[in-house]
């Protein structure tokens, strides 16, 4: 074999490895991503508009991953009810509860998380919610409510596989107690990926969400006076005036393809955001699907 | 991977069918409940803030929107009244009170006062609410059709086996020549291509429509329907749960069965033992004799209830289009509209009408999966 | 004629899946091949029959890459002309296709009648039975998984029977991957009458994969005449690689020959008592005395009795045990147990409270799906919070009643996983055994295991007898059984539509 084939080989098997671990390299693009786009803005990109862009990112960052974690925290506890309902044959209260669960998967997100904001915004204009920390922290619960019921359909169908196994039974009839069985043998042990790439799902669909409501309640007015003072998120940035005119520029580069150069220097704050979003919608999906391919959820 | 209705599949059709209209019937009548308590009250004059602030707003020379306007002021005040810091800070939250309600007092709103859910206000609603049902499911069928298609492309590509744009890429870049020039061109364009499509298909409506905001005539009905299919990430979610139940199927072990019958098993377009590419548009009547007949349909009667998830996502990113981008006309923008003047009656009355929608076609979902299912069953 | 040697590596990424040096084919003979399930025998059997999908394994067939192995002209033609008979009935049927459909699909279309094989394995009184059945989409419950295995063998005789496509090379292999696993003994050796029919016709290539040696003894007495062309070999697992060893058929017939029943004298009070007529499922269950099924008792366990429960397959063996221990309840049903009259109306947590893991447990048929697979071996057997098993000591003695010394110490801190089915299934019997419970019931506790293996569980039992435990034995190995269990312990399950 020459060695421009072995090379070739070489270089084609580790593109091959790579691909075995989808999920890592996304991550990794994603880094790389942000990172990137944070150099350039420093140099290109005036300092208070990066600032907020910073604050913005930051926040949506940790609104979605405070979604994560109530919606695992409610999915689990949820799960865990309607097994011990079923199991101890209590039919009343396993209905409701069941019904209720239907009842809000059918609610589409947006409309739920906008009664749920509407809410909010009247605790905050009665300053009863100080802090952006404890703002964020509720508009994640309302969000998490919205999406949650997927934690659960997962807990739910894991439990339901094992019983139909061997598994439940004959750890049962082995004197072990069944919360032990479902939460360390079932969930622990056997079913920490599929809650992982759950977790990484749900993550990118809480900050489609969460940008989505938030542009459309700054949007909503159409003025510089915010409706509330929520916490700036990527959502609202984008919806500000100068965001907007920023993003128009895109439309514009495709009559007249000279535009294209001065994006990468001007307009900055809009293009960053929307690149942000973007970008991380996208990684984010991949990451999960890597997951799923690596462990064949 | 089984969706949440796994159980109810057991359940008679009749059953799940109750199950739906007792929904509607609980959630009317929490709904309703609700109105009446926010009913607002017609008529009512604007409220009135102090002559003062009135006065302040009215200053020509200020310009209430520029901060640097507003921090003059705030000096100036302090200056001249010799205020402390607190009164400052009311007086400005006063003013700020007071612009706000511009646009959000409903007593102010350009039309006259605010307004409760009377006949009048129901029958506008009417068209706006035909508009919406009648956008939603031309959305939701195209969107099964274009998902359903891209699902087989991605399942046949990847029993084909061919690596990315970008690999083949750089494996060409070995070799020399003007084919292999031409073949590497090729490639890199279908590489940017999908990388251009990817970034539209994951964009939110909002990002998309504003980048295109100059070049388009964005306000009207086709592209509001152009733009539920391709973004939010509708397509692309909808697709790869079709395509990760068709690699699941694939792996099980009737499909082993099948190939030791001498069942048709390659997938090469067009080829002896391959599958025709109109495969794509009917997935069932054209893989007659072949194995991926028997994946596909195995593989869609559990894709059909994990449909209902995606009529959320579906209505969700219609409301989004709609109040994103200011759509009047339409009913997701009256919604907003009406949140904000706080006419919460109406408010309610139009999301009853969209939970109506979803309810509706859930229900026929369920009952297209239970036909489907009868199919199948044994009825000994 | 010549032999054919295979070198067969099967890997996914960096692990090995499945690796031997010698499997050795004849062509023209039928060759046995037995050995402890997990080790690899499946997947090495794909592999030589070219039906591996290498997206995510790979595969070297003596030294080749497998795409090109499997373009080889002989390689096409044996796949083509022959047959694969998979291993788990139940996953190799299409749940969307009714049971006819899928006998007449692809290859099969062509031979004359592809249902008279189903015919053949369903036994004489069973024919209104099948005709209903062809019609029927495979569920979990219907057909049982002895039926869908009938239907599989049936798939496989009947391409037997079709002139091969391709003459010029190869000849045709056929592949029975554990073919009578879910079988009881008269339907085992019907099937082994009807593959021998067809073998004597023909004389294509056959490799039988089993752990059932059990047929040893049926082929030698009724199939002497074919066994200059029948082979009997082993695969072993040695230092990670698997060898194939002959294996002499007297081995196991000496062995099971040195097998004498255990005749004891039990105290008058039995442990448990089940009565006769349990309804469940629209059926009512009796319990019959003896091996030879005459007269209607009440099954009775002794402190120390060996129960040996037998039936075809499909009659409900399992509900039965599932119901002594509580995991089902039925519409009607009586038992006493230390006293205690147990039934229907009893509540359920009372097993949970007072019996399980305290007075009787069980061990169930696949020990793939009993253990946690992400589970240690220790932490296996700690999860049982037993005192003894409090100390890394008193796992090592529980470990080494079925493990070598240095096998547990190999094996300990290992992930289930990772252990051949053997092994599990040795741990998954130890496990209920540990617990020294008055009552054990096993489920298929040969199941899996290898010739040295049945050896260590017997002793199990043996031991576990001496201690004054009672067990309740499902199994189809009845040839073994049957040389061990007197026959006041055999009561034979019969299963009739209530009324």
């Amino acid at each position: 074999m020459t060695s421009e084939k072995k090379s070739r080989r070489r270089r084609f098997r580790a593109s091959g490895m790579m691909a075995g671990s989808k999920d890592l390299l996304w991550v990794l693009l994603w880094l790389l991503g942000i990172i990137a786009m944070g150099v350039w803005l420093a140099f290109f990109l005036n300092a208070p508009a990066r600032a907020l862009v910073e604050q913005a990112f930051a926040n949506t960052l940790y609104g979605a991953v405070c979604v994560v974690a109530f919606a695992l925290f409610m999915g689990w506890a949820v799960a865990l009810a309607l097994h011990g309902l079923e199991s101890a044959r209590r039919r009343a209260p396993y209905l409701v509860l069941t019904f209720l669960l239907n009842l809000l998967r059918s609610v589409p997100q947006m409309v739920g998380m906008l009664i749920g904001y509407a809410l909010i915004t009247g605790l905050i204009r009665r300053e009863a919610l100080p802090s952006t920390a404890s703002q964020i922290l509720l508009t994640s619960v309302i969000t998490a409510v919205f999406v949650f019921q997927e934690v659960v359909d997962l807990i739910v169908e894991r439990i339901r596989h094992y019983e139909h196994l061997e598994f439940y039974n004959a750890l049962l009839v082995c004197g072990v107690p069944p919360r032990v069985i479902i939460n360390r043998e079932i969930l622990l042990k056997n079913s920490l990926a599929h809650l992982v790439q759950k977790s990484v799902s749900l993550f990118g669909r809480a900050i489609f969400l969460i940008c989505s409501i938030d542009f459309i309640i700054s949007v909503g007015l159409s003025t510089e006076v915010s409706l509330s003072n929520l916490p700036v998120t990527l959502g609202s940035m984008l919806a500000k005036l100068d965001s907007k005119q920023d993003i128009l520029v895109i439309g514009t580069a495709f009559t007249d393809p000279r535009i294209i150069g001065t994006l990468f220097f001007e307009h900055l704050q809009g293009i960053s955001i929307a690149f942000l979003i973007v970008y991380t919608l996208m990684c984010v999906y991949r990451i999960a699907n890597g997951l799923m391919e690596r462990y064949r959820l | 991977m089984s969706s949440p209705s796994a159980e109810q599949t057991h359940r008679s059709l009749r059953s799940i069918l109750l199950d739906h209209l007792l929904s509607v019937v609980v959630v009317g009548v929490a709904l309703l409940a609700l109105s009446f308590l926010v009913r607002t009250k017609p008529g009512g004059s604007p409220h009135r803030f102090g002559k003062e602030i009135e006065a302040y707003l009215n200053i020509d020379s200020v310009d209430w929107s520029l901060p640097l306007d507003r921090a003059l002021f705030r000096d100036a005040y302090r200056q001249f009244h010799g205020a402390s810091e607190q009164a400052v800070d009311s007086v400005m939250n006063a003013i700020e009170d007071a612009r706000l309600a511009d646009f959000t007092d409903p007593t102010r709103k350009v039309g006259g006062g605010p307004r409760a859910l009377t006949l009048s206000a129901a029958i506008e609603l009417v068209p706006m609410y035909a508009a919406f049902v009648a956008v939603f499911f031309t959305v939701l069928l195209i969107t099964y059709f274009l998902a359903r298609a891209a699902a087989v492309w991605k399942f046949v590509l990847w029993k084909q086996r061919r690596s990315s744009y970008l690999r083949r890429y750089f494996v060409a870049l070995e070799y020399g020549g003007v084919k292999n020039a031409i073949l590497r061109a090729d490639l890199l364009a279908k590489a940017a291509a999908k990388g251009f499509a990817s970034i539209v298909l994951f964009s939110p409506a909002y990002v998309i429509a504003y980048s295109l905001r100059t070049s388009l005539d964005t306000e009207n009905i086709f592209f509001l329907v152009l733009l539920a299919i391709i973004s939010n990430g509708v397509l692309i979610n909808f697709a790869n749960r079709l395509y990760t139940l068709m690699v699941a199927e694939s792996r099980k072990g009737y499909v082993d069965t099948a190939l030791v019958k001498g069942v048709s098993s390659g997938f090469r377009w067009d080829a002896k033992d391959g599958l025709r590419r109109s495969v794509l548009l009917a997935p069932v009547r054209r893989s007659a004799g072949h194995v991926f007949r028997e994946i596909y349909r195995n593989a869609r009667l559990q894709f059909i209830p994990s449909t209902k998830e995606h009529i959320t996502f579906i209505v969700t990113g219609l409301v989004i289009i709609e109040m994103a981008l200011n759509i009047k006309g339409h009913l997701c923008y009256a919604l907003l509209q009406h949140i904000l003047y706080k006419e919460f009656d109406i408010a309610i009355a139009i999301v009853f009408g969209i939970y109506l929608v979803v309810k509706l076609t859930e229900a026929g979902v369920d009952a297209w999966h239970a036909i489907e299912l009868r199919k199948y069953d044994n009825d000994i | 004629m010549s032999e054919e040697r295979y070198d067969i590596t099967v890997a996914a990424g960096r692990r090995v899946l499945a690796s031997t040096q010698n499997l050795v084919i004849t062509p023209g003979t039928v060759t046995f091949l037995f050995g402890e399930s997990g080790i690899g025998k499946s997947l090495l059997a794909k592999a030589l029959f070219g039906i591996i999908d290498d997206l995510d394994l790979r595969v070297r067939v003596n030294g080749e890459n497998y795409r090109t192995y499997c373009s080889r002209p002989e390689v096409v033609a044996r796949k083509t002309n022959g047959f694969f008979m998979f291993q788990e009935p139940s996953s190799h049927l299409n749940p969307l296709q009714s049971l006819e459909e899928q006998l007449h699909e692809g290859a099969l279309a062509q031979a004359g009648d592809p249902i008279g094989p189903v015919r053949e394995l369903w036994d004489a009184r069973g024919g209104a039975d099948l005709e209903r059945l062809l019609p029927v989409f495979p569920k979990p419950y219907r057909p049982s998984g002895g039926e869908k295995q009938r239907v599989l063998a049936a798939m496989a005789f009947s391409k037997m029977d079709v002139a091969p496509e391709r003459t010029d090379e190869g000849g045709e292999i056929f592949v029975f991957d554990e073919p009578t696993g879910s079988l009881d003994r008269e339907a085992r050796d019907r099937f082994l009458d009807r593959l021998f029919e067809r073998f004597r016709k023909r004389k294509q290539t056959i490799l039988l994969i089993t752990h059932d040696y059990g047929m040893i003894g049926y082929v030698q007495a009724h199939h002497h005449a074919l066994l200059g062309q029948i082979r009997f070999r082993e695969l072993v697992l040695e230092s990670g690689r698997a060898k194939v060893r002959d294996f002499a058929p007297e081995r196991f017939m000496r062995w099971l020959g040195d097998q004498r029943p255990q005749h004891a004298e039990y105290p008058k009070t039995p442990l448990l008592r089940v009565e006769s007529g349990i309804q469940v499922f629209g059926r009512t269950l009796r319990f019959l005395e003896g091996a030879s099924g005459k007269g209607e008792v009440d099954m009775s366990i002794h402190p120390g009795e060996l129960v040996y429960l037998k039936a075809g397959s499909g009659i409900g063996k399992t509900t039965v045990a599932k119901i002594v221990i509580g995991l089902l309840n039925a519409d009607h049903f009586r038992m006493e147990f230390e006293g205690v009259r147990l039934g229907d109306v009893s509540p359920r947590h009372y097993w949970r409270k007072n019996l399980w893991g305290k007075k009787m447990t069980m061990a169930f048929q696949h020990a793939d799906e009993s253990l946690n697979p992400n589970a240690s071996v220790e932490d296996t057997l700690r999860l049982l919070s037993l005192r003894t098993l409090g100390t890394a000591e008193g796992v090592t003695r529980a470990l080494e009643k079925v493990f070598d010394p240095e096998e547990v110490a190999r094996l300990r801190r290992k992930k289930i996983w990772q252990l051949s089915g053997g092994q599990k299934q040795r741990l998954n019997i130890l496990r209920a055994f540990t617990l020294s419970t008055p009552l054990i019931i096993l489920d298929e506790p040969l199941n899996a295991l290898d010739f040295e293996s049945i050896d260590r569980v017997l002793a199990l039992v043996r031991d576990a007898r001496r201690n004054e435990q009672a067990i309740l034995l499902i199994s189809h190995n009845e040839d073994i059984f049957d040389a061990i269990v007197p026959p006041e312990s055999v009561h034979r399950l019969e299963s009739i539509a209530t009324s």
